[in-house]
């Protein structure tokens, strides 16, 4: 039976800034079943970490929930108080940063600052904590004498794996892994991705991976959420997706990044930018740069279409859609 | 088409001298080196993209740093357009500036954050004297802004990199790279911190410009996907030394190297139905190490003894497909 | 965008409340000094009134031994306390700059030589180095204010030669080395200009530092006797400290002030410009 672990509904969180509201989040919902893994895929600035971020409630102060729920094994995260939030934070909900490496304190040995955390949030002794940390160095491949390191001895890999080690600490139930590899090379890249899949498998986890490479995502993920200008524009299960996207936009980030099996195709790019989020367009987000976009797309938000069972549109033609002639549509706009 | 080499690296090096502990910084002391580019050779073709890939630390920036004149090599030398480049002085050098650009890898580092893009361009108009007033220099300007994609100029001209996007700003730095007019461009990963959505306009950008402008590029990359689709010829660099060279098909699609095969067996594929076969290896290399015979031994799956001994050469093992491996010694 | 990036720095500087204020002293100063002629009640030389007289309606601030009014003699002081500060300071800051940026950027052993020789002047006592001096010269106000500039400026090339070398590896400096611009050119243009702020900042913090010497050596009677300074009044008013305390209260606490005004400026522009500094604060 599969069991729903996170559910957002219509989450809404804008950042207060000069002039108005940054609309970073703006009314989505998903679902994230135990043991399973999501992927949040988009360009920059399309909200994606902003995501991740209102799921841990590590944001600015400029941030506010606007409306939505976040229902995390059955309570509302946007409900509790700072104190609860804490209870859950890290001990049920972890995260791997983007910017990994600098999370790690430049003057301390890597394995002390491990044993911190150890003691800070599970409460064991210190000797226990040293028994701990040596196992979850070993789980995530680093040998135990690595622990007398200091983060400047380690290569990027070695950072990268302290940091999950870190992030398995409490053994959460859902990690959230905002661009875990990017700063890496791409054989280590390799090799981080496939052990965070190999503790996934070992712990049941449930893991969400925000990146805003469709690549990395199509390995990785069970389930995809396209994102664009603060909303989802199209989710699905990622072979469905990729077998046969249902939006323009999907359309046009599948043909942005070339690929080093099959024949080389030329490569999309869209004209003009994303939306500004201060002030974004009415109707479709993406219609100022849609190739099909029609009078009603500026006018009116699409709505939800259930193109397949499990895949959402939201796209005003998604039922019409052709693939092909968008993508030559899109060829020519290069 | 007549073949024509642009640039020829012979045995081209860099080493770095590394110094520990409080006696060298008395300037006592034994220091040990860093072989950063180890003795390579190649040749580029005019009107080819040339790519260089690597992880980092393989030596592939500071080999364009080095054709850019942008730092002096050890040993070795660099033939451009059958003059060598350490023989070149005062007017010449400027000359050399103007046929040969770079675009570098951080758009937000590129350009002066205090200068608008505008100004930014117009530097290189000025140094070099070209256009005799400022209308013509700004009509020259205008036209670059338009041909790498930013128009209508005007809403570009007075705007500062800050209020640019990534990929704006790339294109702004290859304005500039562009308005001399050169022969040869080193992009230096000129895509690989810019969003995936925006990367295909700058390759289809360069791409563009080297048919309407002809120029020859080294592109150099860690991407090899990239590689495959903007690069005519692929070297691939480990540990500062050409590990395989050829045709970027031959390279991408035949691999020779065992550390080509294992790149190539890194890299993620957007297909959720192709499982690709992975290559293990041991971690990643300690640029402290130095160790004898291939650099590569310790991580190889196919080392044997004499991997261990002998440092293998560049050889042609194929046609055009040159490779550095005791595998392929007979 | 250059006034607005002023506006963003002054939105910025001006959640630090102590800057704010510092710059409100510097201005009131300022002011007094432009406006001194007319708000003196008296010439600062001329003698109005019994010697040594206290604070009254007639001498806001008293009278010195030679009956001269205390007040006015601290208002027109201020201007000779801005032109210290003012000169002794772009001496130093014009100096630190080329001689900071110049080797730095070029490398070698000019830069070697030249840390040693900044290392060297700072190691020696600015006071020991300037009483021997204007014993040896002679005490206008112009030739220690160049004594004062000349040995203030290592801190100075210490900054901004840090400031070069991090930026001189910047892909936009690489980029206009690539393009073909002289080593000048570069410098000047991109470099200095980028890196010139945590240099500013600690100028403000030596205008104040040369105020406070231009006091000391004038109490130690190193002064220019010719002009009106506050060190001046101070060394005429200390002999009667107990009698007649407006003498040295004063100007003072105008000293006092004045390089408090500086300091609290030049800290708030570093920790408007290093967020860093701003947060661990």
């Amino acid at each position: 039976m599969k069991m729903v672990l996170l559910e957002v509904r219509d989450l809404k969180m804008y950042y207060r800034a000069f002039g108005g509201w940054i609309r970073a989040v703006d009314g989505i919902s998903f679902e994230l079943e135990r043991g399973s893994t999501l992927g949040l895929v988009g360009e920059s600035g399309c909200g994606k970490s902003s995501v991740g971020l209102s799921l841990l409630k590590l944001l600015p102060p400029t941030a506010k929930f606007m409306s939505g729920e976040i229902l995390f094994d059955g309570t509302d995260l946007l409900n509790l108080c700072p104190e609860d939030i804490r209870k859950i934070r890290w001990k049920r909900i972890s995260m791997i940063f983007q910017n990994a490496m600098n999370a790690l304190d430049p003057v301390k040995k890597v394995g002390d600052q491990l044993m911190e955390a150890l003691t800070v949030n599970v409460n064991v002794r210190k000797d226990e904590a040293k028994k701990k940390a040596v196992e979850l160095f070993e789980r995530v491949g680093l040998s135990a004498d690595r622990m007398n390191s200091y983060p400047h001895e380690l290569s990027g890999g070695m950072k990268q794996r302290v940091i999950i080690a870190m992030a398995l600490v409490c053994n959460p139930e859902l990690i959230i892994a905002d661009e875990p590899t990017t700063a890496l090379d791409v054989v280590v890249q390799d090799q981080i991705m496939q052990l965070i899949l190999e503790l996934k498998e070992k712990f049941n986890l449930s893991i969400i991976f925000i990146s805003h490479s469709a690549s990395v995502i199509a390995e990785t993920c069970e389930r995809i959420c396209v994102m664009y200008g603060g909303k989802i524009v199209e989710q699905a299960d990622v072979r469905s997706i990729f077998k046969s996207p249902y939006h323009p936009y999907t359309i046009s980030l599948f043909y942005s990044y070339p690929s080093i099996v099959g024949e080389v195709k030329k490569l999309i790019s869209l004209p003009g930018a994303p939306p500004n989020l201060l002030n974004p367009p009415a109707g479709c987000r993406f219609a100022p740069r849609c190739p099909i976009a029609k009078k009603v797309c500026k006018a009116e938000e699409p709505p939800k279409f259930e193109v397949k069972k499990g895949h959402y549109s939201h796209c005003h033609f998604a039922m019409e859609l052709d693939v092909r002639k968008i993508q030559s549509m899109l060829e020519g706009l290069t | 088409m007549s073949i024509e080499i642009i640039v020829k690296a012979n045995n081209l090096s860099k080493h770095y001298m590394i110094k520990k502990g409080i006696w060298s910084f008395l300037g006592g002391g034994k220091g040990f080196t860093i072989k950063a580019v180890d003795q390579i050779n190649f040749e580029i073709m005019r009107g080819e993209i040339f790519g260089l890939a690597g992880e980092s630390g393989s030596g592939k920036t500071t080999t364009g740093r080095m054709l850019a004149l942008l730092e002096k090599p050890t040993y070795g030398s660099i033939i451009f357009e059958g003059t060598d480049l350490a023989s070149l002085k005062g007017k010449e050098l400027k000359h050399f500036r103007r046929k040969v650009q770079m675009i570098f890898q951080d758009p937000y580092e590129s350009l002066d954050p205090r200068l608008k893009i505008y100004d930014s361009i117009y530097e290189a108009l000025a140094i070099h004297s070209i256009g005799s007033s400022k209308q013509e220099r700004t009509k020259i300007i205008k036209e670059t802004l338009e041909n790498v994609g930013l128009s209508p100029p005007e809403e570009f001209l007075n705007r500062y990199p800050h209020e640019l996007s990534g990929g704006q700003r790339q294109r702004a730095s290859i304005a500039r790279a562009i308005v001399l007019k050169p022969k040869f461009i080193i992009a230096d990963e000129p895509v690989s911190m810019i969003d995936t959505s925006v990367c295909a306009g700058i390759l289809n950008l360069m791409m563009k410009l080297r048919s309407t402008m002809n120029v020859t590029y080294i592109f150099i990359t860690h991407d090899l996907a990239i590689a495959r689709y903007i690069c005519d010829r692929l070297a691939i660099m480990y540990q500062g030394k050409i590990r395989e060279l050829g045709h970027t098909e031959d390279v991408i699609n035949k691999p020779l190297h065992p550390y080509t095969k294992i790149l190539l067996s890194s890299v993620p594929i957007p297909d959720p139905g192709f499982k690709r076969q992975r290559i293990r290896i041991p971690g990643e290399w300690d640029i402290f190490y130095n160790q004898m015979g291939c650099k590569f031994h310790g991580r190889c799956p196919n080392a044997n003894e004499k991997c261990t001994k002998e440092e293998p050469e560049l050889r042609e093992i194929l046609p055009e497909h040159w490779v550095a491996c005791h595998l392929y010694a007979f | 965008m250059v006034l607005a990036k002023i506006r963003m720095f002054w939105l910025e500087y001006r959640r630090d409340r102590m800057a704010v204020f510092g710059l409100a002293l510097v201005v009131f100063f300022a002011f007094i000094a432009i406006l001194a002629p007319f708000i003196t009640p008296y010439d600062p030389w001329s003698f109005v009134s019994q010697a040594l007289s206290p604070p009254s309606q007639k001498n806001l601030f008293g009278t010195d031994k030679l009956g001269r009014d205390v007040f006015s003699r601290v208002i027109w002081g201020t201007r000779v306390s801005f032109i210290f500060g003012l000169g002794a300071a772009t001496i130093s800051g014009l100096i630190g700059i080329i001689l900071g940026a110049i080797p730095a950027y070029y490398g070698g052993w000019l830069d070697d030589l030249l840390s040693r020789i900044y290392e060297f002047i700072l190691v020696i006592p600015t006071i020991f180095l300037l009483i021997l001096i204007i014993a040896m010269f002679g005490s206008s106000i112009y030739f220690s204010m160049a004594v004062v500039g000349l040995t203030m400026w290592p801190y100075l090339a210490r900054i901004m030669r840090a400031q070069v070398l991090s930026l001189k590896s910047k892909a936009y400096v690489q980029a206009s080395i690539g393009l073909g611009a002289s080593g000048i050119r570069t410098l000047f243009k991109h470099i200095i200009p980028n890196g010139i702020q945590p240099v500013i900042a600690n100028i403000t913090i030596q205008i104040a530092y040369a105020i406070l010497t231009e006091a000391g050596l004038s109490f130690l009677g190193l002064g220019d006797t010719t002009q009106v300074s506050w060190g001046q009044i101070l060394y005429w008013g200390h002999l009667h400290i107990a009698s007649a305390w407006w003498n040295t209260v004063f100007p003072g606490l105008a000293i006092a002030l004045l390089a408090l005004g500086f300091t609290l400026i030049g800290d708030g522009i570093n920790n408007t410009l290093n967020p860093k500094m701003r947060e661990s604060r």
